[in-house]
């Protein structure tokens, strides 16, 4: 299906619906699991245990937040994540997993690193590819593992420009990033 | 609103009455079906998953050439290149580039069977089956739309005609797949190849459907199904009545050119998870490079990945102790031992391996890890 025309159904599905999917982040996004502060102006897509928020469209930028089950399956590698794992080990299941995706080209790992998120032990990875459609992304990607669920944060936007305008912003998310005590 | 609705019908079927005048042209589907498999194409070349091998390559185009000399000729058009890929698969675009995947050719066992998967392909471009698809293709959709309106719902859809043009080339129809099993028997048995082995390609195939749980290998699902391709093999091998097996070749040169992107496959294997396969090809490759450091310190990822019980990890201490052994200049077994004994609560032996993977490689990417785990280990 060309973009167009999943463009123009989707127009079509809100207007006979009248059910819109993205919708506005209200200062502070609440999940099961975790809480985080969302600059304004950004709209958030939730879909369980994945949400994603955009400003401008996720074409230009997008952060996607996830909690998942260990036992959950990846897509395109059967390495499973566990708790004994270190974070280089579940780092490496991450980049498996995307080096594993044809979908995904030219993955370039620009660095890996261990990350301290709400004050669990975690990874970060900085890496670009490019689309589908040639276009060359860069992300930043933040995971770690607590109570048998992995949390990961990542920011992906094109490495041209976008990158580097919404990083900032992207830190200031992960800052405000904090699990729910009941966990 | 409706206003709204109305622009966009408009818009959708103005596009589509464009599109059904371009298809109304048999020739304007083959020239269609050629620009977007150089659309692919150059999408492959730029996509870094080609898996890249100066001696390897000449060798499959000198098969593909014995094979058939005027189809391999420059002129000919058939060229085999190779993808980064596990799984067991190969194809042919109508322009004659053959794409086939690491993972079937690790599978291979001897040159005959490389032969069999090449004469195949090849059969497909020597007979021209993606432009006798679509032309059989866009016979079948004009007479559809001749007895059917366009506002009907059995019209299909752009994306269905666009969907059927895709099959042309990642599936052939089924009595395409029989000829060009059937005159790769013939390439084979004119070039000295034992045809035998083309059963057991189909075997190499029936054995990963079996692994993977797969109703076929192949991710196109307009192929006939294998049992019925292998019944119509023997057939066919009934009928050419090959004689004196021994004559013909199975074997060539074929290891020795091949040990390279075993290596490779299983690296990919690790990577995807697809451990039984990995320690399956990590055996034969260490049975024909028993003394290669990389050999053995991926067999002991997999052994400390799949962790299936306890023995898993000493198999893969063993493993990278011996490719220390082997080569004690190569960082990667030292960083995997120094991470075996960290975590397993053995800081202490950990320590030097994690000091002389960072001594050895100053600049790998993990490194920032291993000065994290020193720097909880106490001196």
């Amino acid at each position: 299906m060309t973009m167009k025309m999943a463009l123009t159904i989707l127009v079509l599905f809100s207007l006979i619906g009248g059910c819109a999917t993205w919708s506005p982040v209200d200062g502070r996004l609440n999940s099961e699991g975790y809480i985080v502060d969302i600059p304004p102006g950004w709209m958030k897509f939730d879909s369980g245990g994945t949400v994603m928020i955009s400003r401008d469209g996720p074409y230009l930028q997008y952060v996607l937040l996830q909690e998942r089950p260990l036992d959950q399956p990846f897509h395109h590698t059967r390495k499973r994540l566990t708790a004994q794992m270190l974070p280089q080990e579940a780092a490496q299941v991450i980049i498996d997993d995307l080096s594993s995706d044809m979908a995904v080209k030219n993955l370039s790992v620009l660095e890996n690193t261990p990350a301290i998120i709400d004050g669990h032990d975690g990874f970060m990875l900085h890496y670009s590819y490019r689309n589908q459609q040639g276009l060359l992304l860069k992300t930043a990607y933040y995971g770690f593992i607590h109570d048998r669920i992995y949390y990961s944060l990542r920011f992906t936007a094109p490495q041209r420009h976008y990158f580097e305008k919404d990083i900032r912003t992207f830190e200031s998310i992960l800052s405000n990033f904090h699990l729910v005590a009941a966990r | 609103m409706w206003v709204f609705v109305i622009i966009l019908f408009g818009y959708c079927t103005g596009g589509w009455a464009a599109e059904f005048a371009s298809l109304n042209s048999e020739e304007a589907d083959i020239r269609d079906l050629m620009e977007r498999a150089s659309e692919d194409q150059q999408l492959l070349e730029n996509s870094g998953i080609l898996y890249r091998n100066e001696e390897l390559e000449p060798y499959l185009n000198r098969i593909v050439a014995r094979l058939d000399a005027n189809a391999a000729s420059p002129d000919g058009g058939f060229k085999v290149k190779m993808i980064k890929d596990p799984h067991l698969n190969a194809f042919t675009y109508p322009d004659g580039t053959c794409y086939i995947q690491t993972g079937i050719l690790a599978r291979l066992e001897n040159e005959a069977q490389l032969a069999a998967l090449l004469a195949h392909e090849l059969a497909h471009f020597v007979k021209s089956h993606a432009a006798i698809g679509i032309r059989r293709f866009h016979r079948r959709l004009r007479s559809d739309f001749s007895r059917q309106p366009l506002n009907q719902e059995a019209s299909p859809s752009r994306a269905q005609i666009r969907r059927r043009i895709e099959c042309v080339w990642s599936g052939y129809h089924h009595e395409a797949e029989y000829e060009a099993d059937r005159e790769s028997l013939k390439f084979m048995i004119r070039a000295g190849y034992d045809p035998y082995e083309a059963l057991r390609l189909f075997e190499h195939l029936a054995e990963e459907m079996s692994r993977e749980n797969l109703k076929e290998p192949l991710i196109s699902g307009s192929h006939p199904r294998l049992q019925a391709r292998i019944e119509k093999c023997k057939e066919f091998l009934k009928n050419l009545k090959p004689q004196n097996r021994d004559g013909f070749n199975k074997v060539g040169n074929f290891e020795e050119h091949i040990q390279d992107l075993l290596l490779e496959n299983i690296g990919i294997d690790v990577q995807a998870g697809r451990f039984e396969q990995a320690l399956q090809a990590s055996e034969r490759y260490l049975a024909l490079r028993p003394d290669d450091a990389r050999g053995h310190y991926l067999q002991g990822e997999i052994y400390r990945q799949q962790d299936h019980s306890g023995t898993d990890v000493i198999r893969a201490e063993l493993c990278y102790k011996r490719a220390i052994g082997l080569d004690d200049s190569y960082p990667e077994p030292y960083r995997a031992l120094g991470m075996l004994y960290y975590k397993t609560g053995l800081p202490q032996q950990a320590k030097p391996y994690l000091e002389a993977s960072l001594t050895l490689a100053p600049d790998a990417p993990e490194n920032a890890y291993l000065r994290n785990y020193l720097s909880q280990i106490r001196p």
